[in-house]
C-alpha cells in the first residue's frame, strides 16, 4: 500500500511538473509551480504522501510489535525498513505537492 | 509560431525543387553517395532551419551527444569531438548578424547536461569551439544508450533556456536504444514511448494522447539532426532498434521493410521537420558533418556530370565538393588546375575534418562560367553543392489601406559574389501572407520587377483592415541558366498594419490594450474610440458578431467564464456605431474573469466599417491585456505551514509516539528469576561463591523463582540488577533500545544489545547495559564498583541474575540456561574495559585535584570588593587555615581510611561532603572511589 501510494504520488508529481513554469510569486520574484488547474492532482498526490504511506508505515509498525507476541507471526523487517525509505522519499515529493496546493489556494 | 509557417511553406517549395533536381533520395538512404545524404523528408528538414535562420538572428543548438561504451570502438579516433567543434564553427559563421549559442549534454545509460547554453560571437568561436571539443574528449564512455533519457533531457535544457529564434538539436549516437536493465520490454516501451505510437509489438503502448517527445520537439520548430554512427564491423547488441531512429527523427522510416510512423503524421505543416543522417565509420561522420554543414550555410546538392565534369553558371556564387581522398584536383573552364597543395593560395577554402575534405570555391565571376572538371580517387563519393548567394530584403512599408492599391517593395541582393541579373536564373517570386495555420499565398495584383537590378515591387490590396499582417516574399524553384543547376529558395518577411482609406471611419488606437487583470475580482479595463471618416463625411461602425469579443489566446482555461462590458451600450449584434461627420465615440472595455491565470490574452471583434456611400470593408478590432494571479505570501505562507505540519510535523509526531507507546519491555507469563551471589574469575568464567562451576550445580525451582504475572511497561525494577527500561530516541524513524541501569555504585555487564551511539561509552563501562526487549532472554552480573580496584588477576565477587520462561516447566530449560550463561564469552572483554574506563576516570579526578590542591595564585586584590566580603573559594587550597591534604595516590600498603569521618578523622578535602560509610548493612567495606582524593583503598582480606 505505501509503495503504491509512493508511486501514484511520484507519478502526479512528475505530471504535475510537466505543467510547471514560471510564475509570479511575491514582488518580483518568480518560483516555479505547476499550473493551476493541476490543483486536485496535488491534493491527491498530498493524501498519498505523506498521509497514505505514513499510515502505512505507522500501520506496520504496529502490525509487528503486536506480532512480537503472537508466536505464528512471522517478523518481516524489511516492509519496516522499506516503508521508511518510502515515507522518507515521500516527504520530499509531499513538500512539491504542498507548495502547489498552497499556491493554488492563496491565489487572490 | 509564424516562423514555423513561413519555413513549411519555403520547405515545401524547396524540397519539390531539389527532388526534381538531385538524384532522389529515398527513405532508408545512406550517406553512400553524394545525392543520398538526406531523404526527402530530411532536406525538408535542413530547409526549415535555413528559413528559419533567414528570418531570425538568433540560434540555439543543442548537441546530445552519446558517451556510451560503444563510442570506445566506433570513434576510435575521438573524432566526433573536432566535428562537433567544427560544426559550432559553421553554426557561428553563418552570418555576421546571427547570435548563435549552443550548449552540450552527454548520454548513456542517464543524461548528464554538460556545457551549459553559451553564446559564441567571432571572438569567442575558437576558444568555445575547443572547449566543446575538449570537453567531448574528456568525457568518459561507458555504460548503455538510453535515447529516452537523454532525448528528454535536451528537451528539459532547450526549455530551460528562453527561446531567441531558431533552435535546433545534433544528436549523436552510435547505437539502438538501451534503456534500464535492457530488457526487451523495457526497450520496445521506451521506444513506443518516444514514438508516441506503438510500433514495437514487445513494448508497452504509449500514454493516450501522447505524440512522443520528438513529436513535441517537431511541434515546437525544433529541428532535430539525428546522426547515428552505424559501424557494422563493431558487434551491437542493439542492432534491432537502430532502424527506429529514423522515424522517431523524421516521423517516418522504414524498419524491416515496413514503413514506421511516430508522432503526427504526416506531419504538420507547421511543425519543423528533423533530419536523420547515417555514417558508417568515424571517416563516413566526418563527411556527413561536413556535407551538412554546406546544407546548413544554403548549399544545394547536385551530381557530377560524366568524368567528374559539372557546369558553372552565372547565377552560382559559389561551389563546394565534400571529398574523401586528398588526391584530388580541379579544373578550371580555361584549363587551371588546382590541387589540395595550392588550393588556398587560388582562394580556395579547404576544411579538413577526420579524413574528409571540404572544398569551397571563392566568389565566381565571369571567368569561371563554363565547365569545371573534378578528379578524386574517391569521386564515386564525392559530393557536389551549389549556392547561388541570394538574398530577399524588403522595405518598411507605409501603412497599407484596405481595399486600395498598397505597394511592398523590396530587393534581391547577393552576398559574398558581384551582383549578377535575375535573368541568369529561372525562378518564381510570391507574395505569401502568415497566418497561425500556416503561410497563405496572396495573389498580388501585380508584381513590377526589374530583373537587371532586382528591385521588385508587389502590388497589394488587403481585403480586410485585419490590423498588423506579416508578409512574406519568397523566391522559389530557383534553378541558374542555362544548365539548370537548382538552387535554394529563399525568403523574407515584413510586418505591415493594414489601415482604412479616409472615407471610412477608423477605429483608435490598434490593439486596444486594456489594463492588467490582476486576480479573480480585478478588472482589466481601457477605451477605444471610434472616429468618423477623415474627409469630413459620415460614417459607421458595426459589430456584425455582436459586442462578445473572441479570445484567440489565454493562458488559462476559462473560456466559458470571460465577462465583457462596454460602455455605451453599443446596442446588440449587428448593431451600427453612426458616426456624424466631425465626431467620435470613446468606448470603455472592462473585461473580469473569475478564473486568475497568470499570462497574456488576445481577443479580437469583429468590425465592419461603413462609409456613407454604404461601401463597407471588413476588419478585427484586437484587445490585448495580460492576466495576473497575485498570490497572498502569509495565506501561501499559512496554508503551506499547516499543510507541512498535517502531512508531516503530525505523521512524525506520531511515527515517534506510537514508538514510544509500544516500545516496552515483554515480562510476560511463566517468567521465572534466579539471582545468586557468584565470582567472576579473571578469565571471565562465572562460579558460585565456593567456587563451583555454574554447569556443576543442578538448576531448578529451588534457584528460579516464579515472578508474578505484569503486563509488560516502559519500565522495570529489578532489586538487585537495577532498572529496565525501554527507550525510544527522538529520530521517529529510529530504532528502539531497552537498557539496564544498574543501582548506585555497581555496574552491569552481560551480554550487549543494541545501544545507541550516544550511550555507548556508558556501555562500555558497565554503566549501562543494552538488553532484549524480551526479559526472558536476559540475565546480567551486578558488580560493586569498589570490586574493580582490586588486582586484575583475582575473582570478582558479583550478583548474577538469571530471567528464563519456561512454559513447559521442563527441568532442562534450566540448566540449558545456565549453561548458555556459563559459556558466555564476553565477560574478560567487558570486566577489563570496564576497569580501564574506571582507571581513566580515577586519573581524571586525581588530576582535577592535583590541580585544586596546587598553592593558590595570589590573587590581585579587586577594588571593587568590600573589604567585609569573605574572600572566595578557590578550591581545596583555599584561605582555610588548615594545611592541605595529602594529595597524592595512595600506596598499596596503607592502611585503610575509615570514611565519612566516623573514626573522627579529617574528611579527605577541605569542603569535599564526607562520603557514604557504607552501602548497606550486607556490603563490605567500599573501596574509595577517588584514589586521589585522600582515601585509601580497603585492604584484602586474605
Amino acid at each position: 500500500m505505501g509503495a503504491t501510494a509512493f508511486g501514484l504520488s511520484l507519478v502526479l508529481a512528475v505530471w504535475t511538473a510537466t505543467t510547471a513554469r514560471m510564475q509570479p510569486f511575491v514582488g518580483s520574484i518568480d518560483l516555479p509551480f505547476a499550473d493551476v488547474s493541476t490543483l486536485p492532482l496535488s491534493v491527491g498526490g498530498y493524501l498519498l504522501t505523506p498521509i497514505v504511506v505514513f499510515s502505512a508505515l505507522i500501520w506496520d509498525r504496529l502490525a509487528q510489535r503486536l506480532g512480537l507476541r503472537d508466536r505464528n507471526f512471522g517478523l518481516k523487517p524489511r516492509y519496516t525498513v522499506a516503508l521508511q525509505w518510502l515515507a522518507a522519499g515521500g516527504m520530499v515529493v509531499a513538500v512539491w505537492h504542498v507548495l502547489n496546493i498552497a499556491y493554488g489556494l492563496s491565489g487572490a | 509560431m509564424k516562423h514555423t509557417i513561413r519555413r513549411w511553406a519555403i520547405a515545401l517549395g524547396v524540397a519539390g525543387l531539389l527532388v526534381t533536381g538531385m538524384q532522389a533520395p529515398g527513405q532508408g538512404a545512406r550517406a553512400a553517395g553524394p545525392g543520398d545524404l538526406l531523404s526527402t523528408i530530411g532536406e525538408r528538414g535542413v530547409d526549415d532551419l535555413r528559413a528559419c535562420l533567414a528570418s531570425s538572428d538568433s540560434l540555439q543548438a543543442y548537441y546530445l551527444v552519446d558517451s556510451s561504451g560503444s563510442m570506445k570502438d566506433t570513434d576510435r579516433g575521438m573524432v566526433r569531438a573536432e566535428l562537433l567543434a567544427n560544426s559550432l564553427r559553421e553554426l557561428a559563421s553563418l552570418r555576421e548578424d546571427l547570435t548563435v549559442s549552443y550548449a552540450v549534454g552527454f548520454f548513456s545509460d542517464r543524461f548528464t547536461a554538460a556545457i551549459p547554453w553559451t553564446v559564441v560571437d567571432a571572438g569567442s568561436i575558437d576558444p568555445e569551439a575547443d572547449r566543446l571539443a575538449e570537453r567531448v574528449r574528456a568525457q568518459p564512455a561507458s555504460g548503455g544508450t538510453d535515447w529516452r533519457a537523454a532525448v528528454a533531457g535536451a528537451l528539459g535544457e532547450l526549455r530551460a533556456v528562453e527561446r531567441a529564434g531558431c533552435q535546433t538539436v545534433i544528436w549523436l549516437t552510435d547505437g539502438g536504444i538501451s534503456v534500464g536493465n535492457n530488457s526487451p520490454r523495457t526497450n520496445a516501451t521506451a521506444l513506443n514511448d518516444l514514438c508516441g505510437a506503438p510500433v514495437h509489438p514487445d513494448g508497452a503502448s504509449p500514454a493516450g494522447g501522447s505524440h512522443g517527445v520528438f513529436s513535441e520537439l517537431r511541434q515546437n520548430g525544433i529541428v532535430v539532426f539525428g546522426v547515428m554512427l552505424r559501424d557494422e564491423s563493431h558487434p551491437d547488441e542493439q542492432r534491432q532498434y537502430v532502424p527506429y531512429m529514423r522515424p522517431l527523427v523524421e516521423g517516418e522510416g522504414d524498419v524491416n521493410g515496413v514503413t514506421v510512423v511516430c508522432g503526427e503524421h504526416p506531419v504538420p505543416e507547421r511543425f519543423a521537420n528533423g533530419v536523420y543522417l547515417e555514417a558508417t565509420s568515424d571517416g563516413d561522420l566526418a563527411v556527413v558533418f561536413l556535407r551538412l554543414g554546406v546544407l546548413v550555410s544554403g548549399g544545394t546538392n547536385s551530381a557530377f556530370g560524366p568524368d567528374g565534369t559539372f557546369p558553372v553558371d552565372r547565377g552560382v556564387a559559389t561551389f563546394s565538393i565534400v571529398a574523401t581522398a586528398s588526391d584530388w584536383s580541379l579544373r578550371s573552364p580555361d584549363g587551371t588546375v588546382v590541387a589540395a597543395g595550392d588550393a588556398a593560395s587560388r582562394g580556395f577554402t579547404v576544411t579538413t575534418s577526420g579524413g574528409a575534405t571540404r572544398l569551397t570555391s571563392p566568389p565566381l565571376g565571369a571567368d569561371d562560367v563554363g565547365t569545371w572538371t573534378w578528379r578524386s580517387s574517391s569521386s564515386a563519393r564525392d559530393a557536389l553543392y551549389y549556392s547561388s548567394g541570394l538574398r530577399l530584403q524588403l522595405d518598411q512599408p507605409s501603412v497599407f489601406l484596405a481595399g486600395a492599391d498598397n505597394e511592398l517593395s523590396g530587393r534581391v541582393l547577393r552576398d559574398g559574389a558581384d551582383w549578377v541579373g535575375l535573368d541568369a536564373y529561372d525562378y518564381r517570386l510570391e507574395l505569401a501572407v502568415v497566418t497561425p495555420s500556416g503561410e497563405i499565398a496572396v495573389d498580388a495584383d501585380r508584381l513590377d520587377l526589374d530583373e537587371e537590378t532586382g528591385e521588385f515591387t508587389f502590388h497589394y490590396e488587403a481585403a480586410d483592415a485585419s490590423g498588423l499582417v506579416t508578409l512574406q516574399a519568397s523566391l522559389q524553384e530557383v534553378r541558374s541558366r542555362p544548365s539548370g543547376i537548382p538552387l535554394a529558395s529563399i525568403s523574407a518577411r515584413q510586418d505591415v498594419t493594414v489601415t482604412l482609406s479616409d472615407n471610412y471611419p477608423t477605429i483608435s488606437p490598434l490593439p486596444v490594450v486594456l489594463s492588467d487583470l490582476e486576480g479573480a475580482e480585478g478588472v482589466a479595463e481601457g477605451t477605444f474610440t471610434l472616429n468618423s471618416p477623415k474627409d469630413g463625411t459620415a460614417g459607421a461602425v458595426c459589430f456584425p458578431g455582436g459586442l462578445a469579443p473572441r479570445v484567440d489566446s489565454d493562458a488559462g482555461d476559462r473560456g466559458a467564464t470571460w465577462k465583457w462590458s462596454f460602455d455605451p451600450e453599443l446596442g446588440q449584434q449587428g448593431d451600427c456605431v453612426e458616426l456624424a461627420p466631425g465626431t467620435e465615440t470613446v468606448v470603455s472595455v472592462a473585461v473580469s474573469n473569475p478564473v486568475a491565470a497568470n499570462g497574456d490574452v488576445t481577443a479580437h471583434l469583429d468590425v465592419e466599417y461603413r462609409t456613407a456611400n454604404g461601401e463597407t470593408i471588413s476588419g478585427t478590432l484586437p484587445i490585448t491585456f495580460t492576466t495576473t494571479r497575485p498570490v497572498n505570501a502569509a495565506a501561501f505562507g499559512i496554508v503551506a505551514v499547516l499543510l507541512l505540519a498535517l502531512g508531516l510535523l503530525l505523521p512524525l509526531i506520531l511515527l515517534w509516539a506510537f514508538g514510544w507507546w509500544f516500545t516496552r519491555m515483554s515480562r510476560g507469563r511463566e517468567l521465572l528469576r534466579a539471582s545468586l551471589p557468584v565470582l567472576v574469575g579473571p578469565d571471565g568464567r562465572i562460579t558460585t561463591s565456593d567456587g563451583t562451576p555454574l554447569q556443576s550445580v543442578r538448576w531448578g525451582l529451588d534457584q528460579f523463582k516464579f515472578e508474578s504475572p505484569r503486563d509488560d511497561s516502559r519500565r522495570f525494577e529489578d532489586p538487585e540488577l537495577g532498572t529496565f527500561r525501554a527507550r525510544v530516541g527522538l529520530n521517529p524513524f529510529g530504532r528502539p533500545w531497552y537498557q539496564l541501569e544498574p543501582r548506585e555504585g555497581h555496574l552491569v555487564i552481560g551480554p550487549s544489545d543494541f545501544l545507541p551511539p550516544s550511550l555507548r561509552a556508558r556501555g562500555t563501562e558497565g554503566r549501562l547495559l543494552g538488553v532484549k526487549g524480551d526479559l526472558g532472554h536476559v540475565w546480567a552480573l551486578a558488580i560493586r564498583e569498589s570490586a574493580l580496584a582490586g588486582p586484575r588477576d583475582e575473582a570478582i565477587p558479583a550478583q548474577l541474575v538469571v530471567f528464563v520462561r519456561n512454559p513447559t516447566g521442563e527441568s532442562a530449560a534450566y540448566q540449558d540456561r545456565m549453561r548458555a550463561v556459563a559459556s558466555y564469552g564476553g565477560l574478560t572483554k567487558q570486566l577489563a574495559a570496564a576497569r580501564d574506563a574506571r582507571a581513566a576516570s580515577d586519573e581524571r579526578d586525581v588530576a582535577k585535584v592535583r590541580a585544586r590542591s596546587q598553592p593558590p595564585e595570589r590573587e590581585p586584590v579587586r577594588s571593587s570588593r568590600a573589604s567585609d566580603e569573605p574572600p572566595r573559594r578557590t578550591g581545596a587550597a583555599g584561605p582555610s587555615p588548615e594545611p592541605p591534604r595529602r594529595s597524592v595516590a595512595p600506596r598499596a600498603d596503607d592502611p585503610p581510611h575509615r570514611r565519612g569521618g566516623a573514626g573522627g578523622g579529617p574528611p579527605s578535602r577541605g569542603g569535599e561532603p564526607p562520603r557514604r560509610a557504607s552501602g548497606g548493612p550486607d556490603e563490605p567495606p567500599r573501596r574509595p572511589s577517588r584514589p586521589g582524593g585522600g582515601d585509601e583503598p580497603p585492604r584484602r582480606s586474605r
